[in-house]
C-alpha cells in the first residue's frame, strides 16, 4: 500500500505547505473537518448515446409487441421464449430491492427485464458480479431518465446541456464544477485534489472546477522523465514561474502542477486491488485510477470517467450478441471489479462511502435501421451503484405505444437526470446548493416528489427555496 | 543577485533586426471560474501590441523558426510590406490562383528544407493514388504491405511538415479542415487509404467550400467513419447525414430541434435569398436553420452513397480498377423516390434528379447556405482570433462580416484566401496576441522549431514509437480523436492537468532521449553558438531570445537564470561537456521553459 495522503501531508515539503496557502484554496470556504463524511461521487458518462431499449427490455403486454416489431432483428428474447441468443433476465423485487410503483411489474404483465451480457448469472460462483451487487441492493437502475429540459438528437448538444446543468448549451462551468464550489464546508480542507477527470480530456462537467486533477492513468501521472539530476530543481522554478504570473493559463497551470505533486506523491508503490479483483480494458483501468484515489484518502469528492463506443448506427449486434453486448461485458465486469475492490472484506467498507452513476447523452431509435443498428433517439436510462444505495428499479416507464413516443419515435423521458443528481448531492455529499449546481431545478425537483429514494442518507433543505407564499424555507427536512 | 535591467540584445545573427518588447504581465483579476475565463490573460493592447511578426508566426504558423527572422527581414522594406508579402506568399504558395492572383506577389516559395527531409524519411505511400493505396495496401493481395503503414507514414509526416514546411499557413488551414472533418484513422480500411484523405484536404486549404465538401463526402474514409457506405432507402443510416448538415455545414447553431419543416421560419436569411436563385423554395427562401426531418431527408437522398468494395456489402468491384473509389450503388434507392430536404415539407428533390445526385442537391443547399457561412467563419474566427471574437453574433461582428465574404464567394476557387484575407485584416486578429494557447501538438512542434533540434520521423526510425506513445499521452495525438466533432480549440479544454502534464512529460522526455548512436535529438549544447557565453546569463539570454520572438519579463527571465546558475554567480562560466551533469542542465532549461505558461502563449 502506497502512502496515504495523511502519512504524505505528515512529511510535507515547504513546497506543499505554500500551496496549501495559495489563492486557488482560498476559493473554499472550509467547515469543521470533523463533519465530513469523505463521500464521493463517481460520474461515468457513456459517450455516444447508448441504446437503453436493449438494456431495460419490455419483456410483456403491447410494449413487448412494438418492441418486437420494431427490432427484428436486434430484439432480445425473454426466458423461455421464441428467439436467438440469450434470453434477458428478470429485475423482480424483493425486500432489499424496491420496484417503483411507476415500473410495470412482471406479475401485471408489462416488466422490464436486462440484457444477459449486463448482468450475467453464467458463473454463479464468482463473487461480486454484477448480478450479485443487484442481488444484494446495491444496483439501481432508472428507465426512461435524460434530458428532460430539451428534445435534442445531437450529441454534442446533449452532452453540453447535460453537464452545463444549466439547461442550454449557455454556461461558463460545468455543474460538477459548481458543486465543487459550492460545497466547501464539505471538502477536506487538508487535502487538495477535490476532483479527477479521468481520460486525456476534462468534461464540461468539471469545466471551471477549482482543486481538480486529470490523467489517463494514475500510475502515468507524473514528471519522472529527463535528467533525474535537474528534476527537482526544474519542478521548483517552474512553480516560482507559474506562482509569477496572474492570467488563467498560470493558474490553471498551478493546479496541474498541484496535481501531479500530489499523486506523484502518492503512487510510488505498483497498487496492488483485493484478493480476485482484475481490472481489465479501459473503463475498469479507469475505474482502477478511481479505486487508488479513494484509498489513498486524498480528499476526493467527485470522479468522471468518459467511455466511448456507444454511437451504434451499424451493426451493433443482433439479439443479445455483438459489439453492444460486449462493450455492456466491459461495463460489467469494471463495475463489478470496482465494486468488489472497494468492498474489501472488512467492516466499514470504502464502498459505503462511493456512490457510481452511469448516464449517457440519449437513448437510441426505437424501430432499428436497415444496417441491423440503430439511429439517434431521446430517452434513456441511468444506473446507480454503491454501498449506500437501495437497489431496485425507480422512476416510471412511459410506455412504447405510438401515443407514448417522442416525435412517433422514440422513449419518452420521465425521470430527468438532475433528480437523481440532486438526490446523490444532497443525502450522499450533503450540499443543498441545488440552485446553484442546477439553476431553476429545485422547484421542479420539488414539484415532482422530491427524491426518487435511490441512496440513503439525510435530506437537506434546499437552498433557497422558494414556497409559493413566498416565504423561504426554515424547514430542516423538506422533503421528509 | 543583480540582473540587468533591460533584455539582453540578439545574439543570433538570424534574428538581427528583432525587436525585443519587455513587459511585465499585468495581473488579471479573473479566477477558474470566472464567466469570461478565456479573457483572462492580458490583453496585448494592455502590455504593448506585439509586432506582426509574432502574429504571423505564431497564429498563422507553429511558432517562430530560428532564423526565420531574417526571412521576414527579407520580405520588405517596413514591417507592414513584410506582412503583405508574406500573407500573399503563405494564401497563395505556388503563386498560381490565376485570375486571383495578387498583385506583387513576391514569388513561390522554397520549400526544399522540408522536401529534402520528407524525402530522406524514405515515406513509401504519401504520393499514391487512392486507388494504389487500396490495392496496395488495404487488399494487398501479394501480402507484402502493412495496412497500417499509410496511416502511420502520414502522421509522421504531419509532425515533419508542421515543423519544416515553410508553408505554414497551409498546412494550418489543412489541419483546420482535418479537426473540422474530424475521422478516427485508426482502423481499417482507414488507415490504408488516410495519405489521400489528408491529401485532398491540403489542396482545398484555401479553395472553395463546396468543392471541398463534395470530395469529403465522396471520399471512402468520409463514408466508412460515419457508417454512409452501408445505408440504403429503406431503413437509412442517418449517422453521415447528422454530422454533415450538424458538424461539416449549418452547425448546431441552425438546428432547430423537432419541429415539422412546415413550421421553420424564412425570416433569418431573406437577405440572401434572392442570390441563391432556385436553390431554394421560389417563394419560401431559405429556411432559418434544419430540423430533425431535414436529417432524415438528407439521408434519403444520399443512399446508395458507398466505395467499390466497401466492407460487407458486396458494393461495386473489390479488386477492380477503380476499387476503393467512390460508387453509387443503385439496388440500394429506388428511381421513383423523392425528398423534401431544407425545403418547409415540399417536395425539392424530385423523383425526375437522377438517383446518384439527389445526394449532391443536399450538399449544393448546405453548402450554399448563409447558415453554413456562418458556422464555418464561427471556427475560422475562433481558430485565428480568439474564443471571445467567436462568441460574438451581432451585425458587424467579425463572424457576421467574415460570412458575408464566404457567402459573396461561395464560386470562388480562391473562397476560403478570401475569407482568411478579411479575418486577418481585422481589428480584432491584429489585437488577438495572448487570446489563443497552443494546444499539445503545437507545443512541441513549435519546441522543435526553435531549438531546430533534429528527429528524422521516419517509420521504424530510432525512437519513433516512444516518440508516438509519450505524445499519445497528451489526447492530442494526431488523427486519433474518435468522436466526429474533432479536438477542441477552445482553451479550456487544454488547460486542464491532464493534457497539460502530458505535454511537460514529453518535453522532459526529448530532452535526455538519444539516438541508436548515443546522440541527443536535442543536442542543446552543440546547437548554441560558439560566441555565446558559457554562462547562465549568457546561456538563457540567447536561449530565450530564440524562443520567444515577443520577448518575456524580466522576472521570467530571472527564474530561468536561477535554474542554470543553481546559486552562483550568474555570470560564471560553466564547464559542459559531453553528457556531464551541466549539460544535462541545459537540456533540462529546454524542458523547463517549454513547460512554462509563457512559452504556450500565441
Amino acid at each position: 500500500m502506497a502512502t496515504t495522503r495523511r502519512k504524505f501531508i505528515g512529511g510535507c515539503s515547504a513546497a506543499i505547505a505554500a500551496m496549501a496557502g495559495s489563492s486557488r484554496i482560498s476559493k473554499l470556504t472550509f467547515g469543521d473537518p470533523g463533519s465530513l463524511n469523505g463521500n464521493v461521487l463517481v460520474n461515468i458518462f457513456l459517450r455516444g448515446g447508448w441504446d437503453s431499449m436493449n438494456i431495460l427490455i419490455p419483456a410483456g403486454g403491447a410494449d413487448r409487441g412494438e418492441y418486437e416489431a420494431a427490432r427484428p432483428s436486434l430484439q432480445i428474447a425473454l426466458p423461455g421464449g421464441a428467439g436467438a441468443g440469450d434470453p434477458a433476465l428478470a429485475l423482480t423485487g424483493s425486500a432489499s430491492r424496491t420496484i417503483a410503483p411507476g415500473i410495470p411489474t412482471v406479475n401485471n404483465g408489462g416488466g422490464l427485464f436486462v440484457h444477459p451480457r449486463l448482468m450475467n448469472t453464467f458463473d454463479v460462483n464468482r463473487p461480486g458480479e454484477l448480478w450479485d451487487i443487484w442481488t444484494q441492493g446495491n444496483l439501481a437502475f432508472v428507465p426512461a431518465a435524460g434530458l428532460s429540459q430539451v428534445l435534442t438528437r445531437s450529441h454534442f448538444d446533449a452532452q453540453e446541456i447535460i453537464e452545463l446543468g444549466t439547461g442550454t448549451t449557455s454556461g461558463s462551468d460545468g455543474w460538477l464544477a459548481r458543486h465543487l464550489s459550492t460545497n466547501g464546508s464539505n471538502l477536506d480542507p487538508e487535502a487538495l485534489i477535490h476532483g479527477a477527470a479521468i481520460g486525456s480530456q476534462e468534461p464540461t462537467s468539471l469545466l471551471g472546477a477549482p482543486g481538480t486533477a486529470g490523467f489517463g492513468d494514475i500510475n502515468t501521472f507524473n514528471l519522472q522523465e529527463g535528467y533525474s539530476t535537474w528534476r527537482p530543481a526544474m519542478r521548483t522554478a517552474l512553480r516560482n514561474v507559474i506562482e509569477g504570473g496572474g492570467t488563467l493559463n498560470h493558474l490553471s497551470g498551478l493546479d496541474s502542477l498541484d496535481a501531479v505533486d500530489i499523486i506523484e506523491s502518492a503512487t510510488g508503490e505498483d497498487y496492488t486491488p483485493e484478493p480476485g479483483v482484475t481490472y481489465t480494458g479501459s473503463l475498469a483501468d479507469s475505474l482502477e485510477s478511481v479505486a487508488q484515489m479513494v484509498k489513498l484518502d486524498l480528499g476526493l469528492q467527485v470522479a468522471t470517467i468518459d467511455y466511448g463506443g456507444w454511437d451504434t448506427h451499424n451493426g451493433q449486434g443482433d439479439n443479445s450478441g455483438g459489439g453492444f453486448g460486449s462493450t455492456l461485458e466491459w461495463v460489467r465486469t469494471a463495475l463489478a471489479n470496482f465494486y468488489l475492490d472497494l468492498n474489501g472484506s472488512g467492516s466499514d467498507p470504502y464502498i459505503d462511502k462511493v456512490t457510481v452513476v452511469v448516464q449517457s447523452e440519449f437513448g437510441r431509435r426505437l424501430i432499428e435501421n436497415n444496417d441491423r443498428g440503430t439511429d439517434h433517439g431521446y430517452g434513456n436510462m441511468m444506473m446507480v451503484m454503491g454501498g449506500k444505495v437501495n437497489g431496485g428499479v425507480y422512476g416510471s416507464w412511459p410506455g412504447l405505444q405510438p401515443g407514448d413516443l417522442v416525435d412517433n419515435n422514440d422513449l419518452q423521458v420521465t425521470t430527468d437526470y438532475r433528480k437523481v443528481m440532486t438526490e446523490i448531492l444532497v443525502r450522499r455529499l450533503c450540499n443543498p446548493n441545488i440552485e446553484t449546481v442546477f439553476p431553476n431545478y429545485p422547484a421542479e425537483y420539488q414539484s415532482t416528489g422530491g427524491p426518487l429514494g435511490i441512496v440513503e442518507g439525510n435530506d437537506l433543505p434546499i437552498t433557497p427555496v422558494i414556497f409559493q407564499d413566498g416565504f423561504e424555507s426554515g424547514s430542516t427536512n423538506a422533503w421528509g | 543577485m543583480s540582473q540587468p535591467e533591460a533584455f539582453v540584445g540578439s545574439l543570433d545573427d538570424d534574428d538581427q533586426g528583432s525587436e525585443l518588447p519587455l513587459y511585465d504581465t499585468p495581473r488579471a483579476q479573473s479566477t477558474l471560474t470566472d464567466p469570461n475565463r478565456y479573457d483572462g490573460l492580458a490583453t496585448s493592447e494592455e502590455r504593448g501590441a506585439p509586432d506582426l511578426y509574432v502574429l504571423a508566426v505564431s497564429r498563422l504558423g507553429y511558432g517562430h523558426k530560428h532564423g526565420q527572422r531574417a526571412e521576414w527581414n527579407a520580405l520588405g522594406a517596413n514591417e507592414q510590406e513584410r506582412w503583405d508579402n508574406y500573407l500573399k506568399q503563405q494564401l497563395d504558395p505556388d503563386n498560381n490562383d490565376g485570375a486571383d492572383a495578387f498583385p506583387g506577389h513576391p514569388g513561390t516559395i522554397d520549400d526544399s528544407d522540408y522536401t529534402t527531409r520528407k524525402a530522406a524519411a524514405g515515406y513509401q505511400t504519401l504520393d499514391l493514388t487512392l486507388h494504389e493505396l487500396w490495392r496496395d495496401y488495404e487488399r494487398d493481395l501479394l501480402g507484402v504491405t502493412s495496412s497500417n503503414d499509410p496511416q502511420e507514414e502520414c502522421e509522421l509526416d504531419w509532425f515533419l511538415r508542421s515543423i519544416y514546411t515553410k508553408r505554414q499557413l497551409e498546412q494550418t488551414m489543412t489541419e483546420f479542415w482535418v479537426d473540422h472533418f474530424n475521422i478516427y484513422s485508426v482502423e481499417s480500411p482507414t488507415e490504408s487509404i488516410w495519405p489521400d484523405w489528408v491529401k485532398m484536404l491540403s489542396g482545398h486549404a484555401f479553395g472553395n467550400f463546396h468543392s471541398l465538401l463534395y470530395d469529403t463526402a465522396h471520399h471512402p474514409a468520409m463514408l466508412y467513419y460515419l457508417d454512409q457506405y452501408t445505408s440504403q432507402f429503406a431503413g437509412p443510416n442517418e449517422n453521415y447525414a447528422r454530422e454533415l448538415v450538424e458538424l461539416h455545414t449549418l452547425g448546431a447553431e441552425n438546428y432547430l430541434g423537432v419541429l415539422p419543416q412546415a413550421a421553420v421560419p424564412n425570416t433569418k436569411w431573406a437577405a440572401y435569398s434572392a442570390q441563391l436563385g432556385g436553390l431554394f423554395h421560389p417563394t419560401l427562401g431559405i429556411p432559418d436553420g434544419y430540423v430533425d426531418n431535414d436529417i432524415f431527408q438528407a439521408a434519403a437522398a444520399l443512399a446508395g452513397w458507398t466505395f467499390e468494395g466497401a466492407p460487407g456489402t458486396g458494393a461495386g468491384e473489390t479488386d477492380g480498377p477503380t476499387g476503393g473509389e467512390y460508387f453509387f450503388e443503385t439496388d440500394w434507392h429506388p428511381n421513383t423516390a423523392q425528398m423534401t430536404c431544407l425545403g418547409f415539407g415540399v417536395i425539392n428533390i424530385q423523383s425526375t434528379t437522377p438517383r446518384a445526385l439527389r445526394g449532391d442537391r443536399v450538399l449544393e443547399m448546405l453548402a450554399y447556405h448563409p447558415g453554413t457561412a456562418r458556422h464555418v467563419c464561427r471556427k475560422l474566427v475562433r481558430k485565428f482570433v480568439s474564443e471571445a471574437a467567436a462568441d460574438q453574433d451581432t451585425p458587424g461582428s467579425l463572424v457576421h462580416t467574415a460570412a458575408d465574404v464566404f457567402f459573396t464567394e461561395r464560386n470562388s476557387p480562391v473562397q476560403i484566401r478570401k475569407v482568411l484575407e478579411h479575418i486577418f485584416a481585422s481589428t480584432e486578429f491584429l489585437n488577438s496576441f495572448g487570446s489563443k494557447i497552443k494546444r499539445p501538438f503545437e507545443v512541441i512542434v513549435s519546441m522543435l522549431r526553435a531549438t531546430r533540434a533534429h528527429f528524422d520521423f521516419s517509420l521504424g526510425g530510432d525512437e519513433t514509437s516512444s516518440f508516438l506513445s509519450h505524445f499519445g499521452r497528451t489526447g492530442h495525438r494526431p488523427f486519433r480523436w474518435s468522436p466526429p466533432d474533432g479536438y477542441p480549440d477552445v482553451r479550456g479544454n487544454w488547460e486542464t492537468a491532464a493534457p497539460r502534464v502530458m505535454t511537460w512529460r514529453m518535453g522532459q522526455w526529448f530532452a535526455d532521449t538519444r539516438t541508436d548512436a548515443d546522440n541527443l535529438f536535442m543536442p542543446i549544447r552543440t546547437i548554441t553558438p560558439g560566441s555565446v557565453p558559457r554562462t547562465p546569463n549568457g546561456l538563457v539570454d540567447y536561449w530565450l531570445d530564440r524562443i520567444f520572438p515577443q520577448g518575456v519579463s524580466a522576472s521570467y527571465r530571472e527564474e530561468i537564470v536561477d535554474f542554470m546558475a543553481q546559486g552562483f554567480n550568474p555570470d560564471t562560466t560553466l564547464i559542459i561537456e559531453d553528457n556531464n551533469s551541466t549539460e544535462w542542465r541545459l537540456q533540462m532549461m529546454i524542458a523547463l521553459i517549454m513547460a512554462t505558461p509563457e512559452f504556450s502563449e500565441r
